[in-house]
């Protein structure tokens, strides 16, 4: 099972950019993008600020294939 | 204890490289070897390596992946560095009559390549030297 999310298509259409994300979640860009190319698995904590920032539900950027 | 973190900046990374400059000229002119090259390139190797281990951000600002890389090239650090203490032990089992500098130096010269081999690895793997895709 991998972990697949299309955080960069909801993030363009919300017009933020890797730097804004990052800032509102309190992490590095350099995370953001390792999540967006599906490098980096982010925690619970993560994956919900994310979440907050868009203004959707995790299921919604992230889902299990 | 109040400490500041220096960011390894352009400015601070020339600046600390012509500073340590100060290092070989005082060991070579001390030993009168200042025209020898080859203890030239090796000093140089030897601070080139020390800026390349400057930590980029102080530990309580990195996020959860930074941190989990920065441990995991931390732990690999270890364990090489600890493993090439292996060859001076043996090496001193084989031939006894060695001399101390020579065990120092075949234990401290790997252990430094591969304290600087994984702070490189660590620092790519972070993305600090090769900048992704900014969108």
């Amino acid at each position: 099972m991998k972990l697949q999310n299309n955080l960069k298509q909801l993030r363009l259409k919300a017009e933020i950019n890797q730097t804004e994300m990052a800032k509102a979640c309190d992490v590095s860009r350099q995370t953001i993008h390792a999540i967006e190319v599906s490098k980096y698995t982010p925690s619970v904590e993560l994956a919900l600020k994310i979440a907050r920032t868009l203004n959707l539900s995790v299921e919604k950027i992230f889902s299990i294939k | 204890m109040l400490s500041k973190f220096i960011y390894p900046t352009k400015k601070n990374m020339i600046i600390s490289f012509i500073v340590s400059q100060l290092f070989p000229i005082s060991v070579l002119g001390f030993i009168g070897k200042l025209s020898y090259p080859l203890l030239w390139i090796s000093f140089e190797l030897v601070i080139i390596g020390a800026l390349l281990i400057w930590e980029i951000k102080p530990i309580h600002e990195l996020d959860e992946r930074e941190l989990t890389i920065t441990l995991k090239w931390k732990s690999r650090m270890i364990d090489y560095g600890s493993s090439v203490f292996l060859i001076p032990l043996v090496t001193v089992c084989l031939k006894p009559e060695i001399e101390a500098w020579f065990l120092y130096c075949i234990a401290a010269i790997p252990a430094y390549i591969a304290f600087v081999f994984c702070s490189v690895m660590a620092k790519i793997e972070l993305g600090y030297f090769f900048i992704e895709e900014k969108s």
